[in-house]
Parts: C-alpha cells; structure tokens; sequence
C-alpha cells in the first residue's frame, strides 16, 4: 500500500513540474493587440510555439523546465528583446519546474524601410550593387543589409531594404558582381572603363560628408538615392616566367581584401600579361600553371596600386620540391601519423588549397612532403593523439617563429623537425549562473579569429585539451550566439588570465562578462 | 566618305604598341550604331565590344555609345572579332540577328554596323503561404532559358524579378533555410504548424507540371501569384557506420546535381524533418585519419507521406575495376581514334566521372572508383554499349550498381556498331523544302539543351544523322544557331523521336522560328 501511496505521490510531483507561459502580444507604436503573431520558445532540440488570438493572447502548456530562446515573427515587425544587466539583448525565458508565466507582454516593432536607386555619374541606373545600412550610432542588433539578405540593386537600379528605427548612414559598395576572368580591353575613344568606390548616400567617398537617414517605425523612406563616385581605373601587368608550355596559357590569380573571390587573367604565349580596370588597393598576386601534369606556381607577390599603373611585375613560375624531416613524440608512441602543411597567409585570403601537401611518416619518424611550392605554412599533424599539442616546427634547427614556416623562397634542400608532445594542458569549467554562456580561450588578440567558441549550457562545462603551455585568457559571454570576433577582443584584456604548464589539470569556473560596445561611441 | 588620315595618324602611333604590329599592317576601323529591337530608338551609352584574341590571349576593343547611339572603333588589329553590346535593361538577342561577326583585313573600314539590343523583361506576383497569409522572405526564382534570377518576397509577399531576357520562365517560390528547421513545433493551442513546401506557378510542387510565364521584351508581366502547398511533415532519420568517434562530419541531401549539406551529431546519427516531397540520395562526409574525404555510398530515398528511419550510411571503400570491350564489330571496321570508357555517376554530383582509355586490345582498367550507381558511355568510336556483365552477372538495363563496390569484379561490356539514323526534309510553313539548323539531343533529360549534334541543312532542305546508337531523342530544326550552341529559344519546340537498333527513321521537321524575336 504504501509503495502505491508513494508512486502516485511522485506522479503527482511530475506532473506538477510542467511549466507554461501565456501572454499578449502588443504593437510598440500604437499599443494595440496584434493577431496572428507567431511566437517559438526553444531549448536544444525541441521547440514549442503558438499564434497570437485576435486579442492578442497566446499560451502554450505542458512545456518541461527549461532555459527557453523566445523569437516571435510577423511579417513587417521585428521584435527587439529588453537589454539584459549584461547589456546584451535578453532573448531567454527560463521556465523552472512548475512555473506559470502569465501577462507575459510581448512587443512587436514595425519595421521601417529605405527605398532608393543608384545610379552612375551620367544618371545610368546601376545593376548588382550591395547596398547596406550603418547605423550612426553601432550597437544595433538588426542585420544591417536587411533580415533576409544583401539589398543588392535591381536592373532598374532599385534597392529597398527593412530596417529598425534610428539613424542610418546608407552606403553603396562597389560593383560586387565582377566576372573573375579580367579581360584587357583597348579603348580608342580615350576613355577609361568605369570602375567605382563604395559611396555613401547622398554621393560621397567619405563618412564625415555623408547625410544621414533617419527611420520611424513604421514608415518608408522613399528617394535615398546614390551616385557613385568614378574611381581611376588601373592596371597591373607584366610577365610570368619560367612556363614550360607556351601553348597553354598560365593564370595570374589576384586578390585584394574586400574582393570577394580573386580576379584571373591569362597571360599571352610568351607569358606577359595585364590586367585592366583594377579600383585601387593592395593585391596579393600568384601565377600557376600546369603543363604534361606538372603543376609549376609562383611565389607570391605583392602589388600596391594607389594612382598609379604597375608594371613590370614579375612572377617566376618555379616546380615543386620535396620537403624531408621527422616527427618525434614526446611520450608514448604513436604509428600512423600523417604530417600535412596548410599554406598560409598574413591576409587570411583565398589561396586555391589545390593537393593538399602531405607526407606519411614511417616507423623511424621520417617523413616527406611532396609537391611543396614556395610560402608560408603552418604545420598539422593527424590524427592527433589526445591530449597532444604541437611542441615545436624547426626549419634546419631553428625554431619557426610562430609555428610558421617561411619557405618563401622554396625549400632549397631544409629539413624540418616536428616534436609533438602528448603531454598538454587540460582545462575545464562552468560558467557561474543560470544562463547559457558563449566560451572563448585564447593565447593572443590575434588568436581569437583561429578559435573556435564553445557554447556551454547551464549545468554543463567547458573542456579544452592538448593546450599548449602558456598563458591564456578566458572569455564567457552570456548567451547562446556568438557575435563576431570583433567584440570578444575588446573583452581580452579584462578577461582572466590562466597559466597552463605541460601536463596541467585544471578546473576553472567563470562569470559571464559584460559586453561592451566594440567600437566605443554609444 | 573619305576618312581624313592626318586625323589617323596620332591614334596609329597609339595603337602599334599595344596591338604589337610592325609598321606595316595598317590598323582596321569599325563603325556603326545600337538601336532598341523594339521601338529602333537609338540607345545612349552602350558599352560595345569587338571580343576575339588580342597578343594571344582573350581580348577585346571597346567604346561607348554617344548621346545618338553611334559608335567608332579604331585602331583595331586585323583578325576575327564578335560585336557586343552591354547597357543595363538590355539582352544581346539569341541567334545572328544583333549579334555580328566581323573578319577585318589590313586598313578595313567597316560603316553601317547594326547593333540591336533587346530590353529586358520583368515578372511581378506575390506569395501566400498555405494560410493565405503573405508570406515575408521568401525566395522566387525565374528558371529561364539563359539562366535563373532570384529574389526575396517583401513583407507584404511582393517580388519583382527584372533583368529578364525574354522568353518563358518557370517560376518557385521556395522558403529559404527550410530543410534544416528541425522537428515540427509543440502547441498547445489548437494551432497547427504548416510545413511550406517549395512550390512552382501557378500551384505544383513538380517541376514537370509547372506552368511557364511568358516575358515580353520590355514588358512587366504580373499577377504571378503563388500559394505556398502545404505538405506533412516527414521524419528522415538514420545512423552512419563506420564514422570514427571525435570526427566531426556532415550528412549531405541531394536532389538532382545539387547538394545541401549539416552537420551530424557526434554519434554519427541525423533527424531531418522538412523535405519536401520528391526523391532524393543521402551521403555522409568526414575527414579521414589522413587528412582525405571519406564518403558513405548514397542511399535513395523518395519522401511521400511517411517517416523514413534506421537508414545506415556506410563508406564504401573506391574500387579499381578491371575490365575489356567485347566487340562485335568486324575486325576492318574497328576505330583507330582512342577510345574511353566513362562511368557518369546516376544520382548525385559528388563523385564526377572515372574515365579510362581502352589499349588498343580492349582493355581497361577504371582507378578509384567510388560506390555508387552509374551509367556507362563509351567515346571515341561509333559503337555504344549495348550490355554488360560485371563477373559473371549481366546487368538487368543501363544502370551498373556499385553501391557495395565492384567486388573486385570485372566488367565486360559488349559493343556493337551504331548504325541508326534519322533523316528527312526541313520544310517552311508553306510545305516547301527550306534551309534550317537541325540539333538533336539525347532524350535521357528533357532539361538538356546541349544538342550532341548539330547538322546544317541547306536549302534542299535534306539532313541526316547517322551512327546512332538506339535510344529517345529530341530533335527540332531551327531558323537560327542557338545562342552559345544550344537549343535556348527551342527548347519547348522539340520532338521526341525513337530509335531501334539499326533502325532508319525517317522524319520531315517543321522549322521553328525560335522565340521573342
């Protein structure tokens, strides 16, 4: 009897851990009930949602407790959640065992909307052109080109982009729709090909001479009209040597930052080559190409254009070399490992990976790496054992600063030596309170862009391992969404500090810190 | 008109340089204008070009229209040269008519040269969903002969889509993100979630049944609306084998060539919950323990109504296969050109085609294979495969199954000499025999527009095409080439046409005036 008793006494506790919510939902601007306003509450895989009544009430039951993330949709409305202490945008709702929210008071913004035409200077309506929106003061959490995607000029010229309300510098980029094959154009009338700047509305290059919009909730603006600003069109050319086919042509690939992908030109037999219509900047410049199956590139090289044309420049195609070394393990051994270069760039840019440079290293811990073309690379080594860490990379015993080895001009017979170390650090925590929290390590500012952040739920923890030795800073940010590397490098310096020695344990719990506005003018 | 050659003389010193002449090839002129094809209005600050090779490697010459629509170029080297003209709003026309090609000998000056540009269309309409609600964000695609344009609904569910060559368009409204949007939500308040299905104009989620709108050069066509079908949500769930523990992969969904791609969880297994109805191949991806890709074999999957669960994807390994032709061509007739086997794969882009050439005594040998399905193509001679054995198994149809891997098998396929054929006579709307260009493709997709073979016929109007192996074809006799090759402009024009082994078909074609001009 007593087992019965204490069954449908624990049956009872179940049942009464069951939460709800129920609320209105209510225009910002005029305060009136809205219906059929879609609202989802979600905690990992399950979601939980309703549709606002004609007087604006929603409820939904039986939802297990819970740290929900609240998003409420209607079309024209955007929903800005209420800044939490941290000053981040609170879009949680925690349901505790047996919570009841009831008059839970949802506001619903309409957006407002910028419409308007870019044009060239001759009033030529302009196709394909990113148009997007900066807010005067930063801190917006709205996607500024718009909720859905880019705002991109239509063959009228035409853009219109949904916003929330404020103020807005609107600005045009240049031309983003380019054909990557740059052909050379000859012009006998002495004009030059049109190439643009990015233009702020109403016309000008420059932020401190733009006029800004302002947006009400609510209402469209109408006429933001650009014209873009003609920029000098130059041209960089000169040869590639060393082709060994002349039948084939070889590829100058250059890329400059804030293109999107590189620009290919190709050069005539005898190897020279121009590329036209270039906007100025900085442009990182390889030349490839292949003959009977042998791949030959260049270094790369680097061309500066400011008013200037450049030519001249000379790329000299080189084969691939073969690049020796060994691998050795501190602690137990391990076989079948596999050492692997990444190329890399200061620029971060697009470089065609092509093969990737691998070599399989035997018993004795040799190694070697075909296909090896001049450049910087940072050595990987797979799989990696637990808990290891990449100890040391010396390029003919000396120890490549930063992991990065510079075969900039070729290999020219070096060998390297990898030392990995199974002995790394291990780092584990949880973050204080009841939110989720976002979670960053990092050894350096720069660091951060190669990190990968953890996103921690409350009760679970964080877990790093195969840490190198050194010092690190750690970053918890409330919140389940990662903001960008932006504004978790202004939360560096403040961030607590961590010493990890080789073969380290340690457990470390953190406060969610508070974010401060990245560029400082709010 | 004599041209005033003082005037000549600086832009010559000018031109030597950059076209690397010697002094003694005198530089060609072209000159001319650009008109609107539909009203003949002369049209201001068009960007023409003369495109061909200059120093040996693509180039082109270029100026701008004046305020009349006129153009001059000069300082041109001699050579062959297409004529292009560019200006927002317009299309260079399919086929010869606006498009000119010009050959220019030494000091050529060419006048009168007519550039036709016809204005682009646009396509207005709004999307519902399957409330009747607008529906905000939503992608519409024009699928056109040239190329597809998109766009997003606005908040009332508006589109535009301009820049339309004209021509008939295929229109889908598809909601963006949707596949991956996870399990269907929990209310509580009677309400129900609706699963928006993509859905193509004026109400079909087939794209076979889809109606075709119609833009007319300069024109607006509007009231393309489309509501949003409804479709239940369906569970396609499984596990994949053989993923090692810590590797982070992906589980891809393929439709056609195309491919979207999330990631699995941790234990190698996936739930998806928003397909739209239709087939589908599923494949997981992951790096291997040396840095390369390892893929599961597709599993096929057609969602019709009901969960889909306990699917396993497992990798495979990539097969070498061994194999020889066995030919029942006469020894004289045998081909001296190379032959290559080809195996395209059926159901997914992933794996691209493994070719092989065949020795000179019928063998071949295919390297890393990937399993999957594929149809077999041989190339380089005038014989098809007519079946194939692979071990001692014949092949039940066209399809060789290497789901599972080749087995180490050999294949053996055994060829005969094509010698279908199709002929007749290309006749005008009047019944008489009139010139034409004839373009034939295989019938396997409807969506093909690369003929495989292209015949002129003349004025007799008499054409034939022979060495056909059996099979459906498209066929369809055409006023005009085809813009880059292809039968744009025809393509709702052409006639299915069977061919049985050796069989001598005879058909007379209409010829068709291809579209918007």
């Amino acid at each position: 009897m007593r087992s019965v008793i204490l069954f449908i006494f624990l049956w009872r506790c179940l049942a009464a851990q069951q939460a709800g919510i129920e609320g209105r939902v209510i225009d910002a601007v005029t305060r009136q009930p809205m219906p059929g306003v879609h609202i989802s509450l979600r905690a990992s895989d399950n979601v939980y949602g309703a549709i606002s009544g004609r007087d604006g009430h929603f409820s939904i039951a039986n939802m297990p407790p819970a740290v929900y993330v609240l998003s409420i949709q209607r079309n024209g409305y955007v929903h800005l959640p209420p800044k939490a202490p941290n000053g981040r945008a609170d879009d949680s709702v925690t349901l505790k065992p047996g919570d009841q929210l009831t008059e839970f008071t949802v506001e619903m913004t309409p957006r407002a909307v910028i419409t308007g035409t870019v044009v060239d200077e001759f009033g030529d309506p302009v196709q394909h052109v990113e148009v997007e929106a900066l807010p005067a003061v930063s801190g917006s959490s709205e996607s500024l080109t718009g909720p859905h995607s880019p705002a991109r000029t239509d063959d009228r010229g035409q853009f219109r982009i949904p916003l929330p309300s404020g103020k807005f510098y609107v600005r045009a980029k240049a031309n983003s729709r380019t054909t990557p094959l740059v052909k050379r154009e000859i012009r006998s009338d002495g004009l030059e090909p049109p190439v643009y700047g990015a233009t702020f509305y109403p016309g000008t290059e420059s932020k401190d001479q733009a006029t800004l919009v302002q947006l009400t909730a609510g209402r469209e603006v109408t006429g933001i009209d650009i014209r873009l600003t003609r920029k000098h069109s130059l041209t960089i050319s000169g040869v590639v040597t060393g082709m060994q086919d002349h039948s084939v042509p070889a590829g100058v690939s250059m890329f400059s930052s804030g293109d999107s992908f590189p620009r290919l030109v190709l050069t005539a037999p005898d190897g020279r080559f121009t590329a036209p219509g270039l906007p100025p900047g900085l442009y990182h410049l390889v030349a490839r190409q292949t003959s009977a199956g042998t791949p030959l590139q260049s270094p790369t090289v680097d061309v500066r254009l400011d008013s200037a044309d450049q030519s001249n420049v000379s790329l000299a195609l080189v084969h691939s070399e073969a690049l020796s070394g060994t691998l050795a393990i501190e602690g137990d051994p391990v076989e079948a490992l596999t050492v692997l270069l990444d190329r890399y760039t200061e620029y971060g840019g697009l470089e065609a990976a092509g093969q990737l440079a691998r070599g399989d290293v035997d018993r004795d811990g040799s190694f070697r790496i075909n296909q090896v073309f001049p450049g910087k690379f940072r050595v990987r080594v797979l799989p990696m054992p637990e808990n290891a860490y990449v100890k040391s990379v010396k390029l003919d015993d000396t120890e490549a600063p930063d992991g990065i080895l510079d075969l900039s001009r070729g290999v020219e017979g070096a060998r390297i030596k990898v030392t990995i170390s199974r002995n790394g650090g291990r780092l584990e925590g949880s973050v204080l309170g009841d939110s989720p929290a976002v979670v960053v390590l990092a050894a350096t500012m720069e660091a951060i862009d190669d990190t990968n952040p953890q996103i921690v739920e409350p009760g679970a923890k964080f877990k790093y391992t195969g840490l190198r030795p050194g010092k690190y800073r750690l970053i918890a940010i409330g919140g389940r969404e990662f903001t960008g590397d932006e504004s978790i490098k202004a939360l560096f310096p403040k961030a607590p500090e961590i010493e990890i020695r080789e073969g380290d344990r340690i457990t470390k719990d953190v406060k969610p810190m508070t974010a401060e506005n990245p560029s400082g003018t709010q | 008109m004599g041209r005033n050659k003082a005037h000549l003389l600086p832009i010559l010193l000018l031109a030597l340089p950059l076209a690397a002449q010697t002094d003694s090839v005198k530089p060609a002129t072209v000159e001319g204008a650009v008109t609107d094809a539909v009203t003949g209005a002369a049209i201001p600050r068009v960007h023409v070009t003369l495109q061909g090779s200059i120093d040996g490697q693509p180039g082109q010459y270029g100026t701008t229209t004046t305020a009349d629509g006129k153009f001059s170029i000069t300082g041109i080297a001699p050579g062959s040269y297409s004529v292009q003209g560019e200006r927002v709003g317009y299309v260079m026309p399919s086929g010869p008519r606006g498009r000119v090609q010009l050959t220019l000998k030494a000091d050529d000056n060419k006048s009168g040269i007519e550039i036709k540009l016809t204005p682009t269309g646009a396509i207005t309409g709004r999307v519902t969903g399957a409330d009747g609600e607008p529906a905000e964000g939503v992608n519409v695609t024009a699928q056109g002969p040239r190329s597809d344009e998109f766009t997003n609904t606005d908040e009332k569910g508006q589109f535009r889509i301009g820049g339309l060559a004209p021509g008939k368009y295929r229109v889908k409204a598809s909601v963006t993100g949707d596949m991956w949007g996870g399990r269907p939500e929990i209310r509580t308040d009677g309400t129900v979630e609706v699963h928006n299905a993509a859905t193509y104009y004026p109400g079909t989620l087939a794209e076979k049944e889809a109606g075709r709108v119609q833009v007319r050069p300069g024109g607006e066509t509007n009231g393309v609306d489309i509501q949003l079908a409804s479709v239940p949500f369906v569970r396609v769930s499984g596990k994949v084998i053989g993923m090692p523990r810590g590797v982070v992969g992906n589980i891809i969904v393929w439709q056609g060539q195309g491919g979207n791609g999330i990631g699995l969880k941790p234990d190698g297994s996936f739930a998806i919950w928003r397909l739209d109805p239709g087939k589908y191949a599923l494949t997981a991806e992951w790096e291997g323990p040396d840095g390369r890709e390892v893929r599961t074999t597709p599993a096929e999957i057609e969602v019709a109504g009901s969960n889909i669960d306990n699917l396993e994807l497992r990798a495979v390994p990539d097969s070498t296969i061994t194999g020889r032709l066995e030919s029942e061509i006469p020894e004289e007739a045998q081909p001296t050109s190379e032959r290559v086997v080809t195996l395209m794969e059926v159901r997914t882009g992933r794996a691209g085609d493994t070719s092989a050439p065949v020795a000179a005594d019928g063998t071949f040998r295919l390297e890393k294979v990937p399993a999957g399905k594929y149809r077999v193509a041989l190339s380089g001679t005038n014989a098809y495969v007519k079946s194939m054995r692979l071990g001692s198994t014949v092949i039940d149809g066209a399809v060789l199954d290497l789901s599972n891997g080749s087995g180490g098998a050999d294949l053996s396929l055994l060829v005969t000499a094509a010698t279908g054929s199709i002929s007749g006579t290309v006749q005008d709307d009047s019944g008489n025999a009139a010139s034409a260009i004839v373009a034939l493709t295989s019938g396997e997709d409807e969506f093909d527009f690369v003929p495989d073979r292209q015949v002129t016929a003349k004025a007799d109007g008499a054409y034939t095409f022979t060495n056909l192996p059996p099979g459906t074809y498209r066929i369809v006799a055409m006023q005009d080439a085809g813009q880059g090759n292809s039968v744009f402009g025809y393509e709702d024009l052409m006639e299915a046409i069977e061919v049985r082994d050796g069989e001598k078909v005879t058909k007379d074609l209409k010829r068709q005036t291809g579209e918007a001009q």
